[in-house]
């Protein structure tokens, strides 16, 4: 029977679907009967998609550095 | 009106003909959108102190390869493989290989659980518990935006490509230049880390 502590670990394996029928299998008999591992995945899955909507808003504001880069790089084609 | 650059130029080929035309916004959108990615899998690979260099060098080779551009991958994924190429050669030449990511392969104490592995405290329900909800909540946004950053380089590249990129695992593995399971376990100790972050939050709430 897997531990709180090495379904933790390996939740992200269990969220990819990086295991085989019966490692998950294993994973859902845990999950089953341990509430605070329910709510851990849940947990771990919500902060990948949020994190995926966070860093979905497109960089409006470039750094001074990032400009010039640009316009260094727009000097470097208008040369070839 | 002004379009914002990173939301003009959707289609990569009006991109790619704006950018070899040197339109300056075309640059802006293609840096804003990839530059920090860049850096990050620079870090990854070679650590802080050279990552600047080594991604100003890959912007100068990709401007200068951008006629010759074939578009077997996408723009994004061919600038982070010539980051990473010029990273690796890097890591080389200079003969040293840094700390990259201090104790990474050692699993870390966990005091989240007992000594019989079982959760030490009661996980809560969270307040805000869809991604939608978490992530239009501007605290949790500027969290999740600090704790990203905050990753070491390896953690960040990974969680990256994977989880924002979408790049399949096996070519993460070729551009960061790291085993599978390695990268399996620098993503989920990146996506760990955030998700202590957000619960640390919502505790609070």
């Amino acid at each position: 029977m897997l531990s709180c502590k090495e379904i933790a670990q390996q939740a992200s394996d269990y969220i990819d679907q990086q295991y085989s029928w019966r490692q998950r299998m294993a994973f859902r008999l845990h999950l089953f009967i341990c509430s605070n591992c329910r709510r851990y995945i849940n947990q771990l899955d919500s902060t990948i998609e949020s994190l995926k909507l966070v860093k979905r808003r497109p960089q409006t504001v470039l750094s001074a550095h990032q400009k010039e880069l640009a316009r260094q790089l727009g000097e470097t084609i208008q040369k070839r | 009106m002004n379009q914002s650059p990173t939301t003009a130029f959707d289609d990569e080929q009006l991109l790619i003909q704006a950018l070899l035309a040197g339109e300056s916004a075309a640059f802006e959108c293609l840096i804003g959108r990839n530059h920090n990615r860049m850096l990050a899998v620079a870090r990854g690979i070679i650590g802080e102190a050279f990552a600047d260099e080594v991604v100003q060098d890959a912007w100068l080779s990709a401007i200068k390869a951008l006629p010759e551009f074939a578009g077997r991958s996408s723009l994004s994924t061919w600038l982070l493989q010539i980051t990473a190429n010029g990273a690796k050669s890097r890591l080389r030449r200079e003969k040293r290989h840094q700390s990259l990511d201090e104790g990474w392969q050692h699993q870390d104490h966990d005091d989240r659980f007992d000594a019989s592995h079982h959760w030490r405290e009661e996980l809560s329900q969270w307040e805000l518990n869809t991604p939608e909800a978490i992530a239009e909540n501007a605290e949790l946004s500027v969290i999740i935006e600090r704790a990203f950053s905050q990753l070491p380089p390896m953690q960040q590249a990974v969680i990256d490509l994977y989880d924002l990129q979408q790049i399949p695992m096996p070519e993460i593995c070729n551009i960061l230049d790291i085993s599978a399971s390695n990268a399996r376990v620098l993503l989920h100790r990146a996506r760990s880390a955030i998700q202590q972050k957000i619960a640390h939050y919502q505790d609070a709430i």
